[in-house]
């Protein structure tokens, strides 16, 4: 990792904006700032940041399309996306538009910073094991998982999975038939050796089961109760 | 176009079918009219041409003429009698008194039936008046003419039968007959009182038409004036709840016709639905207005705290073990303030009132996730959960389902025995599901169950740690999803609150 990660913070109310500049910046963060959408845009077209810190509810454009934006604009460096208590849907939309977690306002620096850390490890260790050796595609019946590839799909058809939603159907793939436990999970595709507060991950899990079914398949990824999930084989 | 008002929509109708009727009547009536007229003139001038045959054939001389002493009168006026040879030209004008000609009938019997052509000529008749007669003889040729043919007539016809022509600017009828073999007759008239007659019948028709027509029409707008009359008191009646915003006005009344009292029974319908939402949102509003207020109320105490211990932490006077402890200080009231404002949030989607949006939400899931959250933050808290391998799955919104059992867990761990023990169980059933949540804390007496549940209630002996929300955004969510939050005495010593979903 670069001993001084560049974050691009994108919020409307300046008052946040700075406060959460100088805290990260204590953190030893390359900090750059944006407070409208359309500036944000520009700054990642300027010079990829290595994660986005992004406001879901900024005044022109929904933080739902910047991320779809960004996304599409091929960045894969981790978005982290910022909310209010009631805008549950716009959150949640916002992870379906391929942001990796969320947070919400108000919330402890601590809590930003310890999610930001294990998001940026995590996205160098991949980035690490990408360039040294590819990761081979997994294949169980019709499921096939193609993490370097960016794309998994069943029966050939394409699931149109987020680049998170891709990372968590990796995982169970390739430990198909045992029980990830929720810890576990949060580890192997977040890079979380805590807890997160919230229900991202469950929400992922709600999302990756619809696009399966939506692409035809059976219900394959299980609840185990208490303990965690799991992928049948189909 | 149609017309904007019933009642000339009506009219209009009225009028376009009444003046189709009397189009075709007065049609019906002019045609058949002269249709016998004309066959009452043929019939006249057939037996008038029948009367004349003999004599005619006599003057041609085909038989001898039955004179009879009557005819034998004065001669005829010069000019009404022309005779033709065969090829139609006619023959020189004979002098005054015309010689008798050698060829020629006897002078006796052109008077007589010049005589009879001028007194039966003038008299006026159905077929109105004779104007001439032509006759000729198919053997000989020859021709004979009886008054005056106008110029550039047709000539005459050989064939049996009436026909109408148009010559002179005048309309002619002309018959002709066969009554005696060798000798054709034909009589021609002037139609002018046929088609005067069916002009005067078509203008009576039509006068009498435009009369009744005018005459439907005023019928026509008084009866649906009248008929339209409940119509318009009902109008009037809701135009009065306006007027007044007196939504417990009805409009149907006694005595309203069938069409009407449908209208009048509708409209109540949704009087009364509006008077029902309009009560629930002045109950809406009303409960806003004290959320408002009591969020007020409770925001303020930790903004103080807040204020004042960064004032501490600012003063020159302090130092630095009392400015850390301010600082801390602070800081812990603010998270307070975040819990705060966080249940207020909740609550108020869930007192909002709005119907918790409709999907599968496996709640048993749900609760899993709940479990390993509140697992999360209370590590020393056990947690028993009984939860059936998959489902239960309700309707609703799968946010405020976790926000039911998160809280209803959070609750258990704050108010319960702590580093105590919590059960939670999920089941569902075909009417719906259940979650229950039990701890063996000191629970709640039976007399404060129903105050607790009140927002920024909190038990006697609560800890200043709680928003005093829980239990109230448990149960304003649980009623978003039609169901209800009951608080009993569980068998491990503490607190039972059970939540029911009804299945929709």
């Amino acid at each position: 990792m670069a001993p001084h990660p560049r974050i691009l913070l994108v919020d409307d109310d300046e008052a946040i904006l700075d406060s959460l500049r100088r805290a990260l910046e204590l953190e030893g963060y390359l900090v750059t700032t944006a407070v409208d959408g359309a500036g944000a845009l520009r700054s990642v077209a300027q010079g990829e940041p290595d994660a986005v810190v992004l406001d879901i509810g900024l005044p022109d454009l929904n933080g739902r399309v910047i991320a779809a934006r960004m996304r599409a604009g091929g960045l894969s460096t981790p978005i982290l996306v910022l909310s209010a208590l009631d805008e549950v849907d716009d959150r949640i939309a916002g992870l379906e538009a391929g942001a990796d977690d969320y947070l919400i306002k108000p919330f402890a620096m601590a809590e930003l910073v310890a999610r930001l850390r294990a998001l940026l490890r995590r996205a160098v260790a991949q980035a690490q094991a990408g360039g040294a050796a590819l990761q081979p595609p997994v294949r169980l019946g019709l499921l096939l998982v193609d993490v370097d590839g960016a794309a998994a799909s069943w029966d050939g058809r394409d699931l149109g999975l987020t680049g998170r939603e891709l990372a968590l159907l990796d995982a169970l793939a390739r430990n198909a038939e045992v029980v990830l436990s929720r810890d576990r999970l949060l580890e192997m595709v977040w890079g979380y050796d805590f807890a997160p507060d919230g229900r991202a991950l469950d929400v992922f899990m709600t999302y990756l089961r619809r696009k399966l079914e939506a692409a035809g398949a059976p219900r394959m990824v299980e609840t185990v109760r208490g303990v965690g999930f799991v992928l049948r084989k189909p | 176009m149609i017309p904007r008002s019933l009642t000339a929509r009506v009219a209009v109708g009225v009028l376009v079918v009444v003046s189709a009727v009397l189009v075709g009547g007065g049609l019906t009536i002019v045609t058949l009219t002269e249709q016998r007229d004309k066959r009452d003139a043929d019939a006249e001038l057939r037996g008038f041409a029948g009367d004349l045959t003999p004599s005619l054939a006599g003057a041609l001389g085909i038989a001898p003429a039955p004179l009879s002493s009557s005819l034998a009168s004065p001669p005829p006026p010069l000019g009404q009698v022309v005779l033709l040879n065969r090829n139609g030209e006619p023959l020189p004008r004979p002098p005054h008194p015309p010689p008798p000609v050698r060829t020629g009938p006897p002078a006796g019997v052109v008077q007589a039936l010049v005589a009879a052509f001028d007194q039966r000529g003038q008299s006026s008749s159905p077929a109105g008046q004779i104007v001439f007669v032509r006759a000729l003889a198919v053997q000989s040729g020859r021709r004979l003419i009886l008054g005056a043919v106008p110029p550039g007539f047709p000539p005459m016809s050989t064939r049996p039968g009436g026909r109408s022509v148009q010559a002179d600017g005048k309309p002619w009828r002309l018959i002709v007959v066969r009554n005696r073999p060798g000798v054709i007759v034909e009589v021609g008239a002037l139609a002018q009182s046929i088609s005067s007659r069916a002009a005067d019948l078509r203008q009576v028709v039509i006068w009498t038409g435009l009369a009744g027509l005018l005459v439907a029409l005023l019928g026509t707008l008084i009866t649906s004036r009248l008929a339209l009359r409940p119509l318009t008191l009902l109008a009037r009646k809701a135009a009065a709840v306006e007027g007044t915003d007196d939504l417990q006005v009805r409009l149907r009344a006694p005595g309203q016709p069938r069409e009407v009292a449908v209208l009048a029974e509708e409209l109540d319908r949704m009087l009364s639905r509006l008077d029902g939402a309009v009560a629930a949102r002045a109950a809406a509003l009303l409960a806003a207005r004290r959320f408002a207020a009591d969020a007020g109320h409770e925001l303020r105490t930790p903004l103080q705290s807040v204020r004042a211990n960064l004032d501490i932490a600012s003063s020159e006077g302090a130092n630095a073990e009392q400015r850390r402890l301010a600082l801390e200080t602070a800081a812990l009231q603010s998270d307070r303030l975040n819990r705060l404002v966080d249940g207020l949030q909740t609550l108020a989607r869930g007192e909002s009132g709005l119907a918790a949006p409709v999907a599968d939400v496996d709640l048993g899931d749900i609760a899993d996730g709940a479990v390993f959250a509140t697992r999360t933050r209370h590590p020393e808290l056990t947690i028993d959960s009984d939860l059936p391998a998959s489902g239960p799955v309700v309707q609703g919104d799968a946010d405020g389902l976790w926000r039911v059992v998160e809280n209803l867990l959070e609750n258990a761990a704050r108010h319960g025995r702590p580093g105590g023990h919590v059960r939670l169980h999920v089941s569902g059933n075909g009417a719906g599901a259940e979650i229950v949540v039990e701890d063996d804390g000191p629970g709640i007496p039976l007399a404060e169950r129903q105050r607790v549940i009140r927002r920024f209630a909190r038990g006697r002996d609560a800890t200043a740690a709680g928003s005093g929300l829980g239990l109230a955004i448990v149960d304003a969510e649980a009623r978003r999803h039609d169901g209800a939050l009951r608080l009993s005495s569980s068998e491990l010593g503490g607190l039972l609150a059970r939540v029911t979903i009804r299945e929709r």
